[in-house]
């Protein structure tokens, strides 16, 4: 009885050690297509969902440029026709772009900096240091560049945003309502105060760390982990998944089956929103 | 654990290549100072343009309101959300992402295009977004800008627009789709 707990947490400990077990070329280099696969796959899905739209509306040529970015995701993942499939890629964004560029946020511009860029490095884009360098300076950009936003509208250092997310958003962004009481609405809480200081400072490092140079896996499966969470709040995971898989070459880790599963699964929550789910369930 | 996960890179970058990303990372950068100016100005919508501000405020959810004389009672009055489309409007203003930029000629014919009923009728289109409030925390909905048009003849408007302090007119010469 006394040893009972000592083999679950050996295959635990076995599991977590497995995840810096390191792999054979061969793999890692699927591994990191996967990832960019994967990558690609966020945007066609989320373009996907509004082709009903794009149907109803006329407006053919982005009905043909998603299907031309859906059809991208499994050419990337083969050796031979991975480089076609980012140019397939890059002329679907392409379209997006010259339509709706001044409507495009986050998601679609960071794609248009980094995905198409992975053309340039020739046929084996995932051997390039040069490439894996980009993405990490790319996304510590993005992530300088969201903190100072967030300076600069001061709502994050006052707190005033995630109380007016606790009282006003929907179910997921509710989640930190109860650190303050309904009197929050006259003047943000310290409790919100702390979380939207310590969001601002917590981009701040990751920015810093990446431009850096930092590339522990350890840093990697925290901010992954984060990104996560901040997925989960915001009832954004598309974003989020996108960000992983850019992580995951610029590290070099690629995108793991487990993390892949992972990824996958999000990507089909999200087209129903987390917040819709709750508000089912309860 | 290791510092240094991935395999050394097999393949050795041209130079040019090298100068390519130099380039886009210096092109980003300074895209990130643009947009920051931009949103301090209150110039566009801070969650697009790369989203670098979103979440910072309330999204803004820019929305077309259209006033029209009703024929009944002679007073101005809102049209029912429903009762006309805002789509070309919406995308020939861009979305609205800039905040202080005129409603213009194309954006109003493209308007009419989608309302023909609406037609050499004369208009008052507003535009209205969520802003962040501070006392109570929340979010108001506010008019920003404002288009008046008027009619000529059976082809030709004229119209007045006001936004960010500014007035601009114009006269269209109008061509309803086939």
């Amino acid at each position: 009885m006394v040893d009972t707990g000592m083999p679950a947490m050996r295959r635990l400990g076995g599991a977590v050690g497995s995840l810096w077990e390191p792999i054979s070329e061969e793999r890692l280099a699927l591994y990191l297509r996967l990832a960019l696969a994967i990558a690609i796959l966020t945007v066609g899905f989320e373009k996907s969902l509004e082709m009903p739209g794009d149907i109803g509306t006329e407006r053919y040529h982005l009905v043909a440029a998603t299907l031309t970015m859906l059809a991208a995701v499994p050419l990337v993942l083969l050796e031979r026709t991975t480089r076609l499939g980012i140019v397939l890629f890059t002329a679907g964004l392409a379209v997006y772009v010259a339509v709706k560029w001044a409507g495009y946020h986050n998601h679609g511009w960071l794609t248009a900096w980094t995905i198409p860029v992975a053309a340039l490095f020739g046929m084996r884009w995932w051997d390039s240091d040069l490439y894996r360098w980009y993405l990490r300076m790319t996304l510590g950009i993005a992530m300088l560049a969201a903190c100072a936003q967030k300076l600069l509208a001061g709502t994050y250092i006052d707190g005033s945003y995630i109380t007016y997310l606790s009282l006003h958003g929907s179910s997921t962004e509710r989640l930190f309502g109860f650190l303050c009481c309904a009197d929050a609405a006259n003047g943000s809480c310290g409790w919100h105060r702390f979380l939207g200081t310590f969001i601002v400072v917590w981009q701040a490092a990751v920015g810093i760390l990446l431009i850096a140079g930092l590339r522990s896996i350890a840093f990697l499966a925290i901010e992954v982990a984060f990104l996560l969470g901040a997925g989960l709040y915001a009832d954004e995971m598309n974003f989020q998944v996108l960000n992983i898989a850019l992580l995951c070459i610029g590290f070099g880790y690629g995108m793991r089956p487990w993390l892949c599963a992972i990824c996958l699964a999000l990507l089909l929550v999200d087209t129903y929103s987390i917040s819709a789910m709750v508000d089912h369930v309860l | 654990m290791s510092s240094e996960p991935m395999q050394a890179g097999q393949w050795s970058a041209p130079r040019w290549l090298k100068l390519v990303i130099f380039a886009l990372l210096a092109l980003h950068t300074v895209w990130v100072a643009v947009h920051l100016r931009l949103v301090s100005e209150g110039a566009i919508n801070p969650w697009k343009l790369g989203g670098y501000g979103m979440y910072t405020v309330p999204h803004p959810f820019p929305r077309l309101h259209v006033f029209a004389i009703n024929r009944e009672t002679r007073t101005w009055s809102e049209l029912s959300v429903g009762t006309f489309s805002s789509y070309r409007f919406d995308l020939a203003s861009d979305l609205h992402t800039f905040n202080c930029r005129m409603a213009g000629a194309s954006a109003l014919s493209a308007f009419l295009d989608d309302n023909p009923h609406l037609r050499r009728m004369p208009l008052t289109l507003a535009l209205s977004r969520e802003t962040m409030t501070e006392e109570p925390i929340g979010a108001r909905r506010q008019i920003y800008a404002t288009t008046e048009i008027a009619w000529s003849d059976a082809e030709t408007f004229t119209y007045r627009s006001e936004v960010c302090g500014s007035t601009s007119e114009g006269r269209v010469t109008y061509a309803a789709p086939g």
